[in-house]
């Protein structure tokens, strides 16, 4: 894999409605809180401008900021693996059907992470929306901040809010490191 | 007790705490980039007024969109309230949504859900 194009090269290869699809945003690079808000408001400005129903654009808004964030968050407390899979480097895919919209992140991170990672996204995908409901009361109370301010209810919000589950891979990157796909729907 | 005013940015809320007036709101938009820092100094003012509360608090969450960490700060503020409720004084809380925003006024309900306080719902045209 050519590393100048390693982000959308993996999301390509992760994503296949691409060709039926609009992009409404694509962007390889540093995910800092300002990039975040200037995404997420360009694209609230554009729903709005379209007349796009509330409940979508305000559920895709909360996809972006939430997903935008965890990128951002999870960039501090690691080291480079190099020049070009710097940590906070996200590739970002926004495109949407007729149906829905489409957010597809990658990002790097270590091994290590996988298997809490892929357990509670298992763990949320199957569930009903009372057991939703059900966890984030139980993370909420009993949770703790982290010091980047993660409270562990991310992922878990954002399938009750968009009743989708949430497709996820990991492509193995260099010795220590993987890609993190992530493809989110949020209905029109 | 010196009022805790701050102003609204672009991603943080607009918060006043005035015991004098008895007005106490969180309104707008919190995303911020460290929900710790900029929320520590509420949750310390929140703190130090229950030593000396009003015997009715009423406490205005007016909020457009708020993200996930915010919403475990919200949580430690209600908790706090809480106990004062606990020691005989009333509080109330009043929770405002936009007309159509349907995940703010559950969002509320969750909280009412999850706490012994006294929520009131409110919605307000956008």
């Amino acid at each position: 894999m050519n590393n100048k194009r390693g982000y959308f090269d993996a999301i390509s290869e992760f994503y296949d409605d691409l060709p039926d699809s609009e992009i409404i945003l694509a962007f390889d690079g540093d995910v800092t809180h300002q990039v975040m808000k200037a995404f997420v408001s360009s694209v609230e400005d554009r729903l709005e401008r379209e007349n796009e129903n509330e409940a979508s654009r305000n559920r895709l808004y909360h996809v972006l900021v939430e997903c935008l964030q965890n990128i951002n968050r999870h960039a501090d407390d690691q080291e480079p693996v190099d020049v070009e899979f710097f940590p906070g480097r996200g590739g970002i895919l926004l495109s949407r059907t007729n149906k829905k919209y489409c957010l597809v992140t990658a990002n790097i991170i270590r091994n290590e992470e996988i298997p809490e990672l892929k357990e509670m996204l298992e763990k949320i995908n199957p569930m009903k929306d009372e057991e939703l409901n059900l966890l984030y009361k139980k993370q909420l109370t009993e949770g703790q901040l982290s010091s980047k301010g993660g409270a562990g209810l991310g992922f878990i919000d954002i399938r009750r809010k968009t009743g989708n589950k949430m497709e996820f891979k990991f492509v193995s990157k260099e010795k220590e490191t993987s890609f993190f796909l992530l493809n989110i729907t949020v209905n029109r | 007790m010196a009022a805790l005013k701050i102003e609204p940015g672009d991603d943080t809320p607009m918060v006043i705490l005035d015991k004098e007036h008895n007005k106490f709101e969180i309104s707008g938009k919190s995303m911020p980039a460290d929900v710790r820092s900029f929320y520590q100094p509420v949750l310390d003012w929140v703190s130090a007024y229950t030593d000396d509360p009003l015997d009715k608090t009423i406490f205005d969450f007016k909020l457009i969109y708020f993200n996930t960490s915010s919403s475990k700060i919200f949580l430690d503020i209600f908790m706090m309230l809480e106990e004062l409720s606990e020691a005989g004084k009333e509080v109330l809380v009043r929770w405002h949504s936009a007309e159509p925003d349907e995940d703010m006024q559950d969002a509320g309900e969750e909280y009412a859900e999850m706490t012994e306080l006294q929520f009131e719902f409110h919605t307000y045209e956008f």
